[in-house]
């Protein structure tokens, strides 16, 4: 696979703090790319530079053979953006919005309008092209802000956060139309919170922590970066909650243990450990001191949470670098961070 | 070519709020302050008769006689001849005179101006420092305050003229009559220039022109609606649309900074205009108001206007690509700030020292000299000015929007 975007050795600096500090990767052309990072860790930042909104202080971004330094009109040609802000004009129709946005692409007549329906096709809104923007459902006005960013058949596509605050039927949508992109030549860089939806789409993922790469691989190549932890599920049967918290707190001071969270709402205790599990009777017994009675345990295989724990020492949140805000979520199961944060793969989706 | 402009003038037509107070609030304005307040600020409307009550102290009666003189034959004057000072007083106080005039001769000013009166009514019309003789005149004010205010006026006419032959006098010496005379036929324009607006309006009437309180107000109004639509859409606009990131939107594609912005501004012009026929055309035709007096002059007066509300938009969308908050209520306490002591509303607002030098005043009166004179000159003269602040408000707006990735290679 060809390399489409370099990113070497690159700094931004905001007075004294470094945002991004020498950091280097490579996306591959035709290939999405997961990026990863707690708040404040640099993505947007590394984000805005590649997508030519941001200066930056030192080191090379090259698109397409294209330096970015040099030629930043040529890459703009190639890029196609969509904020994690819903980035539309209220007041224009579904359609004059796509329209609006192709056309800075060049496109024109027949083909501008060939664009713009085949946009409103992708992201299933063929029948609300007439209505305005502002009039839209939130999860139909995050899919018009993707059609907005792809009509004009971007070869690299730059997606802040896309599915943030988005019914689950918009989500599957959105993530079937990004595998679709990719199959259809572009290459994606997807940011998300949402750590089972880039281990659902991305081909590579990189995770960075306080502006510098900590990872980078295919998820199997990440899970192999942290082979000192395990995590061990442990099922509570129905009981007091305090106890069930103090008893978590209580197992998080033990030796060994790196971290031990509830599922939020929920009886299932995820505790992190660089134990054996025939080592993990003082964690049971917690339980039992503190009367919360056990229905099962076992060992879950590491996953990409874990190692983002392991790598970053934080789960991953909102981002705090640069783009904030997002409307509020349609779809309870995605509300909480602490609950997807802490059940791994296996939360609930509505 | 031209979307973002073509974007920007679908976005304000189909904005609600920004139709009503851009294109229907500036008529109702017109219509409200020049149909309900013309009765009581009209510069043109009758009064009826004034009754005024008069006594002349010795040393006087000379200085006074041709003004006495001018106001008999003034129709809408009854003078009434009273033995003292006390009888005026008294044939006000029992509602015989609506005022009473006082008129004293003076050794010399006492530096406040000319006009005095009661304490409480006292007002002064700042020409001191004269030097000679000269007559003063007391004012008794009665309960009619619109009559009170007709008859401060013509004694401050006659204090003004009183003093300034003396000023004539005292400075050119009376051992050179050609230049008395000289000074005597400049004296309208002196004056005039003392009394701004009053002055234009005093100079309109000595031409036989007349501005109904109608016509001041759609000058005025359409002048308002320039800084107050343009501007506060503007600013608020352009503010919005970058914490939208509508405006990264834009940026990121291969669309050049300069366009971005130079398309926005010219998205704005349509609206700008639509404000000014808004107020124009229905107000002529509807209201029966009255801007120049040929078909020239009013193209000129409109694209005067036009090329207010389009330069008060492009550096107020400058404003807002700059402004940290939303520009929006900043700006319009400001020009309502503005707009109300400069004159628009009210022509008795004013701030002297201050007034005059507001854009909305010297707007204002730039529109009323080619509307009631037919000069051109401060208009064309407020014209270059404003193409040379639209183009530098471009300019700056283009630099600004322009954004291109650059390595600056710092150490670290």
């Amino acid at each position: 696979m060809n390399n489409y975007v370099t990113v070497e050795k690159l700094t931004k600096k905001y007075g004294e703090l470094v945002a991004v500090d020498n950091l280097s990767f490579t996306v591959g052309e035709n290939e999405i790319f997961g990026f990863l990072g707690p708040n404040g860790a640099g993505k947007t930042t590394t984000l805005n530079v590649i997508s030519t909104l941001s200066d930056y202080d030192r080191g090379s971004v090259d698109i397409a053979g294209y330096d970015l330094a040099t030629n930043p009109v040529k890459i703009k040609a190639l890029l196609g953006v969509v904020p994690q802000e819903i980035a539309l004009y209220g007041l224009l129709t579904a359609a004059e919005n796509i329209a609006l946005f192709a056309s800075l692409y060049g496109l024109r007549g027949k083909e501008l309008k060939r664009a713009v329906d085949e946009a409103l096709d992708f992201v299933g809104l063929a029948d609300e092209r007439k209505k305005r923007a502002g009039k839209l459902s939130g999860g139909m006005r995050r899919r018009l802000n993707i059609a907005c960013g792809i009509a004009h058949r971007p070869k690299l596509i730059i997606m802040d956060e896309p599915t943030v605050g988005v019914d689950a039927r918009s989500r599957d949508m959105i993530l079937r139309s990004i595998r679709a992109l990719r199959d259809g030549g572009a290459t994606i860089i997807y940011t998300s919170h949402y750590m089972p939806e880039v281990q659902e789409i991305a081909d590579r993922i990189a995770i960075i922590d306080k502006g510098r790469l900590a990872a980078i691989g295919t998820e199997k190549e990440l899970l192999g970066y942290v082979t000192d932890r395990k995590s061990i599920r442990i099922v509570a049967g129905s009981g007091d909650t305090d106890a069930k918290r103090a008893a978590a707190a209580d197992i998080a001071k033990l030796a060994g243990v790196k971290n031990a969270k509830y599922a939020e709402g929920g009886d299932e205790l995820r505790v992190d450990v660089d134990l054996e599990l025939a080592n993990i009777s003082p964690l049971l017994k917690v339980l039992m001191d503190r009367g919360v009675t056990i229905k099962s345990f076992e060992e879950e295989a590491p996953n990409l949470e874990t190692t983002f724990l392991a790598l970053t020492g934080s789960e991953l949140g909102d981002d705090g670098d640069g783009y904030g805000g997002g409307e509020p979520a349609e779809d309870a199961g995605r509300g909480g961070h602490g609950e997807r944060g802490a059940s791994g793969g296996k939360q609930r989706r509505a | 070519m031209l979307r973002i402009a073509l974007q920007s003038i679908r976005d304000y037509y189909r904005d609600g709020s920004a139709l009503f107070f851009g294109l229907i609030f500036p008529i109702v304005m017109v219509a409200f302050l020049g149909n309900m307040l013309a009765g009581l600020d009209n510069p043109d409307g009758s009064v009826g008769t004034i009754k005024i009550a008069y006594h002349t102290e010795q040393g006087a009666e000379q200085a006074i006689g041709a003004f006495v003189g001018a106001l008999e034959e003034t129709d809408s004057i009854e003078l009434l001849p009273a033995k003292s000072e006390a009888d005026a007083e008294k044939s006000v106080d029992g509602e015989t005179a609506d005022v009473a005039f006082i008129f004293s001769a003076e050794a010399a000013s006492d530096g406040s101006g000319n006009i005095t009166g009661t304490p409480s009514e006292a007002s002064s019309d700042g020409t001191g420092n004269i030097i000679g003789n000269t007559v003063s005149v007391k004012v008794y004010e009665g309960g009619d305050s619109i009559k009170n205010r007709a008859a401060l006026m013509i004694a401050k006419s006659f204090a003004r003229e009183s003093a300034a032959v003396s000023a004539a006098f005292a400075t050119l010496g009376a051992e050179n009559p050609q230049k008395i005379a000289e000074f005597a036929d400049k004296l309208p324009s002196l004056m005039d220039g003392q009394s701004g607006r009053n002055g234009l309006v005093t100079d309109a009437k000595r031409e036989g022109r007349a501005q109904s309180m109608m016509d001041f107000y759609a000058v005025t109004m359409v002048i308002m609606i320039c800084f107050m639509g343009s501007g506060i859409g503007a600013a608020s606009g352009m503010y919005l649309l970058r914490r939208e990131r509508l405006l990264d939107r834009l940026s990121v594609s291969p669309k050049r900074g300069e366009a971005i912005f130079l398309e926005s501004v010219l998205g704005g012009i349509p609206g700008s205009l639509a404000q000014v026929v808004a107020v124009m055309i229905p107000s002529t035709l509807l209201l029966g108001a009255h801007y120049a007096a040929t078909p020239a002059d009013n193209i000129l007066l409109f694209a005067f206007f036009a090329l207010l509300g389009t330069t008060v938009f492009a550096a107020f969308m400058l404003l807002g690509l700059v402004s940290k908050v939303n520009p929006y209520m900043p700006v319009m306490c400001v020009l309502w700030t503005m707009l109300f002591i400069s004159g628009s509303f009210n022509k008795g607002i004013v701030i002297p020292g201050l007034t005059e030098y507001l854009p909305m005043n010297i707007m204002n009166r730039a529109a009323f000299e080619l509307t009631l004179f037919g000069r051109p000159g401060q208009v064309l003269t407020i014209m270059a000015v404003l193409a040379v602040i639209l183009t530098a408000s471009c300019a700056a707006g283009s630099l600004l929007i322009r954004r291109s990735p650059r390595r600056k290679d710092i150490a670290l």
